[in-house]
């Protein structure tokens, strides 16, 4: 694999992401780097073992689920930069996402994952407003890579 | 357990460059580097390699 391409398109799904909130597709990404669907299918592989990306197992085509922070799938943590929506992965994303943006405004719409709670934070200025909100990392940070859809 | 102004701090230095066309991932070295800068430094936070 060549690895200028493989960041190459790294840089093209985060753009994506980043711009529209949404994953290109293999197709997407076939079409911007002049490849065969095989070649795009091995790219996002390629890209998935080096845990650069998650792809959501079992799809064919490979679909991108995850390029942290963002999430190509609804989630319970949602983010809005500028106007923008996004999902996160995570509640650590929820920040991850602003900090990628190099945002200093958003808006983080979360549900506890504990009760069921809707919680509202909001970055005003760059700075986190009050809260009594806590983040809950359930597994120490050496398993995350297990199960990344479980972590 | 985190406090959400640990986490944005934990944020910025965590994915302020993974946009980047040279972001290309970090060695465990500089992963436990961010976690220190943020004061996670107990045994939940280390990668054992």
């Amino acid at each position: 694999m060549n690895d200028s391409l493989l960041w190459s398109a790294r840089a093209f799904i985060y753009e994506r992401f980043a711009a529209t909130a949404h994953a290109p597709s293999a197709a997407d990404i076939a079409q911007q780097f002049g490849l065969s669907p095989a070649g795009a299918e091995n790219l996002l592989q390629a890209l998935h073992d080096h845990h650069a990306l998650f792809l959501e197992p079992g799809t064919a085509p490979p679909r991108v689920r995850m390029a942290n922070p963002f999430s190509a799938i609804a989630t319970a943590y949602a983010v809005r930069v500028a106007g923008q929506a996004f999902w996160a992965n995570c509640a650590w994303d929820t920040f991850g996402i602003a900090a990628a943006l190099h945002a200093d405004e958003a808006g983080i719409r979360a549900t506890c994952s504990a009760t069921g709670a809707p919680v509202r934070l909001r970055l005003a200025h760059g700075a986190v407003e009050s809260s009594t909100a806590v983040v809950h990392f359930r597994l120490p940070f050496q398993h995350w890579y297990d199960d990344l859809v479980h972590t | 357990m985190l406090v959400p102004p640990q986490v944005w701090e934990l944020s910025k230095l965590w994915y302020h460059n993974r946009l980047s066309p040279d972001y290309h991932g970090r060695s465990p070295d500089q992963v436990a580097d961010i976690f220190r800068q943020v004061g996670l430094t107990s045994r939940f936070w280390h990668l054992d390699v």
